[in-house]
């Protein structure tokens, strides 16, 4: 399969995210620049974690300008898996694909460790390979990944499954005392209606390897290769796009 | 004047010359006008048969005027003789003011000769509470009664100066003048729209030539011929021509060629929204002995210089901005200010 990385000005986890599905997976992968208006036929794209555009303004406000942020919009209408690492999570809210925003830290600190989340959605093309309840650990890198959105679009993130990681102790509980930012609900992940648009703060690419905190991230990155072999059998005239998403998310 | 749970025909609100009764809808109302006139907030009080009828059909003329104009109201049709049937809106506690000339309240309290050409409009703000005679209010009293919040009065006053362009034009194409108006505002889901009403018990009406009232001043003042008046105004503006963009065009024309227009605005966390960079300065502060800080929230001000052809489009362009990338409508408000002629940049 193919991965699209987006770069923008001030993206800098770009070249971990390549690397962790060209060199660790063994997929193809592009760089996909800002003024790209096409993701060269990628099956998967990633907008990766950094400082776009200097975090101008509000972090992503400027980067869901950028002409490629159309091409990944139609991918993304079109059913395509969109994966928002961080700042890729901050561009998704501000491009309206994700609902909410991500606030400054609450505890006004940058937070930069490794911490457990748990899945609460394994039906997204990202979590394939987890299960729901299951614990996982990637670390946080983030002063801005206090997630917020109105307690009816929470209730209704609830009530659709939209809620696909939370921090949560080694246990699995959501405490307060695991929650590093301060987010609503303890949210570090969400994903759209229709399950294919997934953003979170946590970095996947950087549990890749057995010297990282983890390979959790592997295992994300791995499942969408599973999610596409798993849709281009099913049925042409059924929901070939997004397969057995669309009933779950 | 939220139609929810009552049964249609039952009655919402009664008013001192209108009367609010529910439909079959929750989300419309009826409005049915009344022959009753009253001034000086109930004090006097008559009923002049046949008014309700001018009032209903001139304020429905303006208010599809508006509608054409791009100005969202309340008005959807005209219903029976003296019936508007209305969107169901919550009413801000506000009344608009609106001032071309010196008349009123106005002359009276700054000692300005009636009918006195302002250099440029002037909007003011009156706190609708009967009991107390309907205050006037600046911007410190509504946040400090908590009123509306300054997103709301800011589009209050830009749509209030709109659609002072729009019926000085459309009166000056029946030789009227627009001495002055109310508006009242209601909301409608997340709309702002005009409500109430736009007639002559609420707007100053003025033969453009002789200069004679035609307006409730009449009564006000005892001048008799109240009906009469109406009755020209209603006359003059369903013979005078539809001039449609026209007539907002020759509105615009007052206020000149493109400009350009110093605007800020101003981008707030919402209230109650954590501000971990306004606790961090306010501890800052206390550290620095400044122990009188109770509070401090941090936000951002842009600054525009925009090309427009009056204030009210540089407010409204400014608001397209902030709506759109200035400010994140789900966590930050906004507010808007355009610089006034000569106050220059800050």
């Amino acid at each position: 399969m193919k991965w699209a990385v987006a770069v923008f000005p001030g993206s800098n986890c770009d070249r971990d995210a390549y690397r962790a599905v060209a060199d660790v997976l063994g997929d193809q992968a592009v760089y996909v620049r800002h003024d790209a208006s096409s993701l060269l036929g990628a099956d998967a794209v990633i907008l990766p974690g950094g400082f776009s555009y200097g975090d101008y303004l509000r972090p992503g406000a400027l980067a869901r300008f950028a002409p490629v942020m159309e091409a990944v919009r139609s991918f993304a209408e079109a059913g395509g898996p969109v994966l928002g690492i961080c700042n890729g999570f901050q561009i998704l809210c501000e491009a309206g694909l994700l609902p909410g925003a991500l606030l400054r830290n609450a505890g006004q600190r940058f937070r930069c460790q490794p911490v457990c989340l748990r899945v609460e959605n394994s039906h997204t093309p990202f979590t394939g390979r987890f299960h729901a309840g299951q614990v996982i650990r990637m670390p946080i890198a983030h002063g801005e990944g206090n997630y917020f959105a109105p307690p009816e679009v929470l209730d209704e993130l609830e009530q659709q499954g939209r809620i696909v990681f939370r921090y949560c102790d080694p246990d699995g509980r959501a405490t307060p005392a695991a929650n590093p930012n301060g987010s609503a609900r303890n949210i570090a992940g969400i994903c759209n209606a229709r399950g294919n648009v997934v953003g979170l703060m946590p970095h996947p690419e950087r549990a890749v390897e057995p010297f990282m905190v983890s390979t959790d991230g592997l295992a994300l990155l791995a499942a969408v290769r599973d999610w596409l072999q798993a849709t281009s059998t099913s049925p042409p005239d059924g929901n070939s796009a997004t397969g057995g998403v669309q009933g779950a998310c | 004047m939220c139609g929810e749970g009552a049964t249609a025909g039952s009655i919402l609100h009664q008013g001192k010359a209108k009367t609010v009764y529910a439909t079959d809808r929750a989300d419309q109302v009826l409005i049915v006008f009344r022959d009753d006139i009253t001034a000086g907030n109930g004090q006097k009080r008559a009923e002049i048969p046949g008014k309700g009828s001018l009032t209903s059909r001139i304020s429905a003329l303006l208010f599809r005027e508006l509608e054409r104009a791009g100005v969202a109201t309340h008005f959807l049709e005209e219903r029976g003789p003296a019936g508007l049937l209305a969107r169901a809106a919550r009413i801000v506690p506000l009344e608009v003011v609106v001032r071309n000339r010196a008349a009123g309240s106005l002359s009276q309290r700054l000692g300005l000769p009636e009918g006195e050409p302002l250099p440029r409009p002037i909007v003011e703000h009156y706190y609708k509470r009967d009991d107390l005679g309907d205050p006037l209010v600046n911007r410190d009293h509504i946040r400090a009664l908590g009123l509306a919040s300054d997103d709301v009065v800011d589009r209050m006053e830009a749509i209030a100066l709109r659609v002072n362009d729009i019926l000085t034009a459309r009166l000056a194409a029946a030789r009227l003048v627009l001495v002055d108006f109310k508006l009242e505002f209601g909301l409608a889901g997340d709309a702002l729209v005009v409500a109430d009403e736009l007639s002559p018990d609420t707007m100053r009406v003025w033969d453009a030539e002789s200069g004679r009232r035609l307006d409730k001043d009449r009564f006000r003042r005892d001048w008799g011929g109240v009906l009469e008046g109406y009755e020209e105004i209603w006359q003059r503006l369903s013979e005078s021509p539809f001039t449609g963009n026209a007539a907002c065009g020759a509105g615009a024309d007052e206020t000149g060629a493109p400009r350009t227009f110093t605007t800020w605005v101003r981008i707030m966390p919402k209230e109650g929204m954590l501000d971990p960079q306004g606790k961090a300065v306010r501890d800052g502060l206390r550290a620095l002995g400044f122990t009188g800080v109770a509070d401090v929230r941090v936000g951002k001000m842009v600054q525009l210089v925009l090309t427009a052809t009056s204030e009210a489009q540089a407010r409204d362009d400014a608001r397209s901005m902030a709506k759109r990338l200035l400010a994140n409508p789900v966590i930050e408000d906004f507010s808007v200010h355009v610089a006034s002629p000569g106050e220059g940049s800050r």
